[in-house]
């Protein structure tokens, strides 16, 4: 039965043990934050950050560097920072400059990989790390490991700087007031958010990682009312949906991340339902 | 109470509508031969970094990895994997269809004809190849022909101590 089981799903691939290994972990994370950011109003950074990266991982194909996530990772931290940082004092705000630099950096991005063309074949790389079809299924075991790393440090930083992230997230004037530095934590979200993004590509792909952080968090919240019963329900649906995607995409041939995204949005439905009829 | 009752079934339903996809179900890109050969499970070891279903050749042979058999992501990112860690791989029996493509003057054949089987991904929009060595005794198949080869994964040097790896096929089917 149990080899039946692992027969079906391909589970005895080392490359689709790693698929799920790294896929619970991305989603884990994601979730955590998903919860800030859809309380801070910041819903579609992660399609802004997700484009920011694309456009540096074009540039590091046409540079030809091993790994691409020695440019993208800190590309995408310092993008981060800036957009979550500008504040209030700035002249083009929030929304504008989230939409202006996720754009530029998409068609920057497109336009540097048809000019010098770092592969034969750039309709299907640029179709990958858009899309996500199959990217989870080809990582090597050094960006497992990368992954693996990262996500733990982020799930730490989370249990560490919970309070602070909390105080900050609900009503960040009256945390500056009573001597939390607001803007050290705000600095610590952008860059835990960078990396999450960065990660979640691997996954769902650029356009479809706002789901992977939008959709468990706004789940949860159709049913629960505290910042601690959302963020562990909106881990528990984003964890679950994850599987439930791979699960299906793997022995079916389906696209890894739209199958996730699809799981998610199942998940939602099904949220909004039981929050309507209690 | 009832809201975690809910959530419970809700959880379950979701499980249960993602989980129940059999065998039968699973689409492949490519068409199962109608002389598909009986499979048998083999035993997974402990100290192997992989194991997989094998199958038995038209000659006897236990196929250790059929690419045959599954669907184009899956043979896409077998193929890829199989580039990136050879080593687990390196004498294992396989099996893979895709379109036949023959390379002159090719440095891994010693300026002569290489061959290769082409394999792309659901979309068609990503390929991935193996190079295999067969004598086709003049009987050479047309490019783009679909193409079934059996045979060892092999690791073999070139001059340079430039690592490739090819495919020794033992059978050829068109």
């Amino acid at each position: 039965m149990l080899q039946d089981i692992i027969s079906i799903f391909h589970l005895n691939f080392p490359f689709v043990q790693r698929a799920f290994v790294v896929g619970i972990l991305v989603a884990l994370c994601s979730s955590l934050l998903g919860v800030t950011l859809v309380l801070k109003r910041f819903s579609f950074i992660g399609d802004g950050l997700s484009h920011v990266a694309f456009g540096a991982m074009s540039v590091a194909a046409v540079l030809n560097l091993t790994n691409n996530m020695y440019l993208v990772l800190p590309v995408t931290v310092v993008a981060a920072i800036l957009l979550l940082r500008t504040g209030k004092n700035t002249k083009i705000q929030g929304d504008a400059a989230v939409a202006m630099i996720s754009v530029a950096s998409l068609a920057l991005g497109y336009l540097i990989m048809n000019i010098f063309k770092p592969s034969n074949n750039l309709s299907g790389d640029v179709c990958t790390t858009l899309f996500g079809s199959y990217s989870i299924l080809t990582l090597t075991p050094g960006e497992v490991w990368l992954c693996v790393g990262l996500s733990f440090a982020v799930i730490a930083a989370f249990f560490i700087f919970y309070n602070k992230i909390f105080a900050v997230t609900f009503d960040e004037a009256f945390a500056q007031a009573v001597g939390t530095h607001a803007s050290v934590y705000n600095l610590v979200i952008a860059i835990i958010i960078a990396v999450i993004i960065v990660l979640a590509m691997n996954l769902v792909g650029s356009l479809l990682i706002s789901a992977l952080v939008i959709f468990p968090a706004l789940s949860a919240m159709r049913v629960f009312k505290s910042f601690k019963s959302v963020t562990i329900c909106s881990v528990i649906i984003s964890v679950t949906c994850a599987l439930a995607g791979l699960l299906i995409s793997v022995p079916a041939g389906t696209p890894v991340g739209s199958t996730i995204v699809a799981a998610d949005l199942l998940a939602f439905i099904s949220f909004y339902i039981v929050g309507k009829v209690k | 109470m009832k809201k975690t009752f809910l959530i419970c079934i809700n959880l379950c339903f979701l499980f249960s509508i993602f989980s129940c996809k059999g065998k039968s179900g699973v689409e492949t890109s490519f068409a199962i031969p109608e002389n598909a050969l009986p499979i048998e499970e083999q035993a997974v070891a402990q100290n192997e970094a992989t194991s997989a279903k094998s199958a038995l050749a038209s000659d006897g042979t236990k196929i250790d990895y059929d690419l045959s058999e599954m669907n184009s992501n899956m043979v896409y990112s077998q193929v890829f994997n199989m580039m990136v860690e050879p080593e687990i791989y390196d004498d294992k029996v396989i099996k893979m269809r895709g379109n036949f493509v023959a390379y002159e003057n090719s440095l891994t054949a010693n300026g002569g004809t290489s061959y290769a089987v082409i394999i792309s991904d659901a979309l068609a929009c990503c390929q991935q190849g193996i190079e295999f060595k067969y004598d086709f005794e003049g009987k050479l198949p047309k490019e783009g022909d679909i193409i079934t080869v059996t045979g060892v994964y092999v690791t073999a040097m070139l001059p340079g101590d430039v690592v490739f790896n090819y495919v020794k096929a033992d059978s050829v089917e068109m």
